[in-house]
């Protein structure tokens, strides 16, 4: 009887978590599309149908904001254990004048994390970014080494494994909000 | 008798010599004691391979009764120091030079991420996590603040 009660309540916990998945919303933003990744090579977003894909604009000569949001998905990554092979990552710059697929390779050498660096022409970023509803500005810093500095959006986009944006985490976001965020995409029935 | 008058000054001198040593070394103890401000617990993320840029943290407490400010700095590592903070306003990351980081009276201010930083631009050589590095801050009253910091990832909560 107690195991029949307890089966029961299994149950019961699994059908609620099944509705909460399937009211994640899609997101009216979003799209395609294709750009150059951090081994010199034609990316497009197509390509990662049946993974979840997290995408955040940023640049590998940010100091602060940039590495700290990387330092977090590392962490994500390793607190999504065996699921972590099923989320692939997209780190689009907005300063592609400085940030050759090299340099986002390097940038990205210093985390355990199954991400690709993206870059390609201003206009195709420009795109991007406006397609994700993201925003950049490239502002000049005179009489400093940093020459400019590029302020930029920090939000980051949860995509399911069709491609549409499932969930926004804003840059104060924790690594415990993310997982969870990711489990649910992960765990929901493709529809 | 001049001989025992004679060793009894070279004794009084050899003392008054040994004391005059170790109130030196307790001064200059002291005197490091008592530096205005203090740099504790400095680290910055090791730079990536493409970079030669890194951003610096640290918490700065002031001991004296006055309001001290960080006006600039230098480092063996870096060609340039410079001091800088970022600001999320309304969710853009926007960093921007700053002319002076300041410490309350008997009081810290802790440079994090997210906010007041030192930029080290123009590093020199390859730096990877557990290296240290010197900075010297300098302040708005001429003194000097020698900081040693670790090249380390933060900790995610």
């Amino acid at each position: 009887m107690r195991q029949f009660l307890m089966c029961l309540v299994a149950f019961a916990c699994v059908s609620c978590s099944r509705a909460i998945h399937e009211q994640l919303p899609v997101l009216p933003i979003g799209a395609d599309f294709a750009l150059t990744d951090h081994n010199g090579q034609r990316f497009e977003l197509s390509s990662l149908r049946g993974k979840a894909v997290l995408i955040f604009f940023g640049y590998s000569s940010c100091p602060d904001a940039c590495p700290t949001t990387l330092s977090k998905l590392s962490s994500v990554y390793r607190h999504l254990g065996s699921e972590a092979k099923r989320v692939k990552t997209l780190y689009i710059s907005v300063d592609p004048d400085r940030d050759t697929p090299e340099a986002l390779k390097a940038d990205l050498a210093n985390f355990q994390i199954d991400a690709l660096g993206l870059t390609g022409a201003k206009a195709d970023i420009d795109k991007v970014v406006k397609e994700y509803g993201a925003s950049y500005e490239i502002v000049p810093l005179p009489g400093s080494a940093a020459k400019y500095s590029v302020a930029h959006s920090t939000t980051l986009y949860a995509l399911d494994t069709a491609g549409r944006v499932r969930i926004t985490f804003p840059y104060e976001a924790t690594v415990a909000q993310i997982v969870s965020g990711l489990q649910r995409i992960l765990d929901a029935k493709s529809d | 008798m001049h001989d025992i008058k004679g060793r009894t000054w070279m004794i009084h001198l050899r003392s008054a010599a040994r004391l005059c040593f170790a109130t030196t070394i307790l001064a200059g103890s002291l005197s490091a004691q008592e530096a205005a401000v203090v740099a504790q617990n400095a680290w910055a993320r090791p730079p990536a391979a493409s970079r030669n840029m890194t951003g610096m943290f640290v918490v700065l407490e002031n001991h004296s009764g006055e309001k001290r400010s960080v006006v600039g700095g230098s480092s063996d590592v870096a060609e340039k120091v410079e001091l800088h903070e970022m600001k999320n306003e309304g969710g853009m990351m926007r960093m921007s030079p700053v002319s002076r980081i300041d410490i309350p009276a008997n009081g810290k201010t802790e440079l994090k991420p997210g906010g007041l930083h030192i930029m080290l631009f123009g590093l020199k050589g390859k730096h990877v996590e557990g290296d240290t590095f010197s900075v010297t801050l300098k302040l708005d009253n001429g003194e000097t603040v020698p900081v040693k910091a670790t090249f380390r990832q933060p900790p995610v909560q």
